[in-house]
């Protein structure tokens, strides 16, 4: 399982209608919204690449005006593990 | 996994996203009881900084067992607090693309110049023989045969050893960057302004300001950290506002308060109409004005730099010149830039430059104004940086926390390799130039030279596009280039790959490429350098707020690449052998302090290795720090502090904005340059007290500039060289998309950021795609007087050009987009404007 953590910031007064629409995306967690344009949310996938295409997603939803990477653990993504360990 | 794992990580996720959100944790939901421990934590994080744009994003590279297994943005990295861009997932795996170069490669058939065929592995040893062969040959038939392109991501020893290779081992300044297309107009600008280059605030005024003012810039895709920092400002202050100033309609439009959409070129006109705004009604700050403002002019009517000799015509030679004026004749001049007649001439309503204008009169107002390459490349962008600094200049919006105007760069070393070191035709390290007696002698001190050794190098040498020009025309022998990709990047590009009668040089010459993978460029190489990418080698980048950053080396590079530094100090030793300075081996002199005799190697420890070179580089924004007496007095003369940096280590810790002090042994950092105030809280305190007087105007002293009093230039609007008519009836403007970098080498190697953006798409406003009975999907071809390409339709993109206007990205080899643009560049600078020159489309 890879987990992640990310944060997306809204047109104002439009984050809680992004956040109706990204938490219907299998794997979004929905943590906290704040001031009605920031959410905070965690990405549970099988690999770093499903992670990344879920938060692909993102960015042609309604009100959305960018989306940053905090946290990206990818332990148990062996494949992506020996990709990026050089092994 | 087991649930108390998942939600240990995902309670340590949420976590870390709070903070660096800027969330305010009481508010979150809880996520869960318990708190992260250490069975879900890596054995170590290792300090790194993010390859792609000059944000300099700080990312933590978590290690288990030997094994990457999580990255996360550096919270103490206060040039991102946390935060990485989506490009972030994947950073750690543009290194492992499937067609790595893991062996040197030599040509043997020159017939297949142009493709990756025809070349054999070799030893390093037979390549770096051959290297210094033909680089010895090339330069004893003519030393100014010989050219080196450098690069904003060679880490800064790497650009520190190959500038010290050319201009002190060869005796030659043909060695320019691939920041010469990027921010060669800002390090002009600020140079002609200030006397100084690079910024005087940080990206902390982005939190503080009360307008932002974006030039020509599409921070949102482009620096999607800073468009953060934006974001968050203006929607947690009531009143904070957003002019964009843009040739198309962006991403970063979106929450911009007014977006003035203005016709290419006439940005010179909308800077010109706001300063005549503030002179005319008495709106800009007298006292800062008198006390530290001088007011000049330059030579106008510069033509255009389309032929190859334009350099050396009169007018070319006249083009940086400027002279004083009194304020009157600065008035005088400014006088018919009228917001009536600047609207008509840019197509932007009279009532949105008149708001911007008010803004910058409000003298309880604080204003950032960002730029990036739609003000660089720009055949006036000397002038046009110098235009946003009169704005900031007149009103005293400068030099103070959340007000002044900040050049951001595209590449993560473009300020810290290519300028801070001087990886110029014309530079030196820290802002000298090789024209300046004093400026070669402090040079010769610190490099162990005798007096007068780097006089022949008095006279600059050939800028990128002149040193292309030349290789096209047959006149360079051999080119070294590393980290970049002249194939893909260069303007008009038919020539420099040798297809059209005026670059078949390009098909004779002796070229090296160093590089990790496959290039456009390396297809036209000779020599193939494998080399040792970001993390696989320790280095040093320095981000566009000044601030210096080490990454750590974190995995091995993979076959038999090895790291620049050490194939530039081999090329030096094969290169240097038999000559001698002063009686003494010329190899010894330069790099004897990084060479291990009793390896006959370069010193394998690569800390050590970084360490040793950039101490040595420390030399030139040090001087107090040499035991030489003179070198102490010539450097306090010439204020070489005024860019002072801090050990190796301390680097090491957290990475520090120059002029870095030394504070009773504590190394603190400055954010606002010029600014009197405690050094504790980023003011310039030291330098003030150096080189400046106390209690000037504001508390603010431009130490740097002559006569400490930057300058307001007049400059007029010149048109661009090529202008749209009825046989080429649109603009063309070129750029990047979010999810691949410059030339798509490294983001194209990882298969969803090219899922992603699989292909180059030619923005089309939808009334021009009707108008040309195309539709969105369609094929057409974008067609100059210089070349075509056959491209797809957008015109649902996350950017809407205007009618007239189309914009192609330059990331996709198969679709040369630059095959169609123009080389035409800035008098001044030197850096060619990819943003405007005139084409047709017609369906495919």
């Amino acid at each position: 399982m890879v987990i992640s953590g990310l944060y997306i910031e809204t047109v104002p007064g439009r984050a809680h209608g992004a956040a109706n629409s990204v938490a219907q995306i299998n794997g979004v967690e929905i943590h906290h919204i704040e001031e009605n344009h920031k959410i905070v949310l965690t990405i549970e996938a099988e690999t770093v690449d499903q992670s990344y295409q879920i938060s692909d997603k993102f960015k042609h939803i309604d009100g959305v005006l960018m989306v940053c990477l905090v946290y990206n653990h990818f332990e148990e993504d062996l494949q992506f593990v020996q990709a990026v360990s050089n092994q | 996994m087991e649930l108390k794992r998942r939600t240990l990580l995902k309670a340590t996720a949420v976590t870390l996203t709070m903070a660096a959100a800027g969330c305010s944790q009481s508010e979150g939901k809880p996520v869960t009881a318990e708190k992260a421990t250490d069975t879900v934590e890596p054995d170590e994080w290792k300090r790194s900084v993010c390859r792609f744009c000059g944000t300099g994003c700080g990312i933590l590279i978590g290690i288990k067992e030997g094994k990457i297994i999580a990255t996360k943005g550096d919270p103490d990295n206060r040039s991102n607090k946390g935060l990485n861009c989506i490009k972030g997932y994947y950073v750690g795996k543009i290194l492992f693309g499937k067609d790595r170069i893991t062996k040197p490669l030599i040509r043997e058939d020159k017939t297949k110049k142009g493709t990756m065929e025809g070349f054999r592995e070799a030893s390093w040893e037979e390549a770096l023989d051959l290297v210094a062969n033909k680089m010895a040959e090339a330069h004893t038939e003519n030393p100014k045969s010989i050219a080196f392109w450098g690069s904003g991501q060679q880490t800064i020893t790497e650009g520190y050893a190959s500038a010290k290779l050319w201009k002190a081992g060869m005796l030659n300044n043909n060695i320019d960057p691939n920041a010469r297309l990027c921010m060669a107009s800002a390090v002009t600008g600020f140079m002609s302004t200030f006397q100084s280059d690079e910024p005087m605030g940080v990206y902390a005024d982005l939190d503080q300001t009360d307008v932002f003012v974006t030039w020509g810039a599409n921070v949102a895709e482009m620096h999607p950290v800073l468009y953060s920092r934006l974001t968050a400002r203006k929607l947690s202050t009531p009143g904070v506002m957003h002019y964009d100033l843009t040739t198309r309609k962006s991403r970063t439009s979106e929450i911009a308060d007014a977006t003035l959409v203005f016709r290419p070129q006439t940005d010179l006109a909308i800077a010109n109409a706001i300063a005549n705004y503030l002179i005319q009604n008495e709106k800009y700050d007298k006292k800062f004005v008198k006390e530290h403002i001088q007011f000049k002019a330059g030579t106008e009517n510069l033509g255009h730099s389309l032929e190859d000799d334009y350099d050396m015509s009169e007018i070319g030679q006249a083009a940086d010149k400027n002279w004083t004026i009194t304020f009157e004749e600065y008035k005088e001049k400014l006088r018919e830039y009228t917001f009536e007649k600047v609207s008509e001439l840019s197509g932007v309503p009279a009532k949105d430059i008149e708001a911007l204008a008010m803004e910058f009169a409000d003298p309880n107002k604080k204003v950032v104004s960002l730029w990036t390459m739609g003000v660089n490349q720009h055949t006036r962008g000397t002038w046009m940086n110098n235009l946003i600094y009169n704005l900031h200049l007149l009103t005293g919006k400068i030099s103070k926390p959340g007000s002044g105007p900040f050049s951001l760069t595209g590449q993560p070393s473009a300020c810290g390799t290519a300028r801070e070191v001087g990886v110029f035709s014309h530079r030196l390290p820290a802002d000298m130039v090789v024209n300046n007696p004093e400026h070669r002698h402090y040079a010769e001190l610190v490099w162990n030279l005798p007096k007068g050794y780097l006089d022949p190098i008095e006279k600059p040498g050939l800028h990128t596009v002149k040193m292309f020009r030349e290789l096209g025309n047959g006149n360079i022998k051999f080119l070294w280039s590393m980290s970049n990709n002249w194939g893909q990047s260069l303007p008009k590009l038919n020539r420099f790959l040798g297809k059209d009668a005026d670059g078949k040089g390009v098909l004779d010459a002796f070229i090296v490429v160093s590089d990790g993978y496959p290039t456009k460029s390396t297809e036209l190489a000779d020599v193939v350098l494998p080399v040792a990418m970001w993390v696989e080698r320790e280095g040093q980048f320095g981000n566009a707020e000044r601030r210096t950053n080490i990454f750590e080396k974190v995995v091995e590079p993979p076959g038999e690449a090895k790291h620049d530094l050490w194939a530039i100090i081999q090329v030096a030793k094969r290169i240097l052998s038999g000559r001698d300075i002063g009686g003494k081996p010329a190899f010894d002199v330069l790099f004897g302090n990084v060479w291990d005799h009793e390896q006959d190697d370069v010193i394998k420890d690569e800390r050590e290795l970084n360490k040793t070179l950039f101490e040595e580089y420390r030399l030139f924004t040090n001087p107090h720090e040499h035991p030489n007496k003179e070198v102490q007095e010539l450097g306090k003369k010439l204020k070489l502090t005024a860019k002072q940096l801090a050990p190796y280590e301390e680097y090491l810790k957290q990475g520090l904005t120059w002029p870095v002090r030394n504070v009773n042994g504590e190394w603190m950092e400055t954010s606002w340059r010029y600014a009197d105030g405690k050094q504790e809280e980023g003011f310039d305190q030291y330098g003030i007290s150096e080189f400046g007087e106390k209690g000037k105007y504001q508390n603010i002293d431009f130490y740097k500039s002559a006569e400490h009093r930057p300058s307001v230039i007049f400059r007029p609007f010149e048109d661009a060289p090529e202008i749209p008519d009825a046989d080429y009836p649109f603009w063309l403007c070129t750029g990047r998309v979010l999810e691949h970098w410059h030339t798509g080498t490294m983001t194209r190697r990882v298969p969803e950021l090219h899922r992603a953006v699989p292909e180059a798409f030619c923005e089309i406003n939808p009334e021009d795609a009707e108008s040309l009975g195309v539709k969105r999907g369609d094929m057409v071809k974008v067609i100059s007087r210089r070349g075509e390409v056959t491209i797809k339709v957008e015109t649902k993109g996350t950017g809407v050009p205007p009618k007239g206007l189309v914009y192609v990205p330059f990331f996709a080899e198969e679709t040369l987009i630059n095959l169609v643009t123009l080389d035409a560049y800035c008098p001044i600078s030197k850096q060619p404007d990819f943003k405007k020159c005139a084409v047709k489309i017609v369906k495919a």
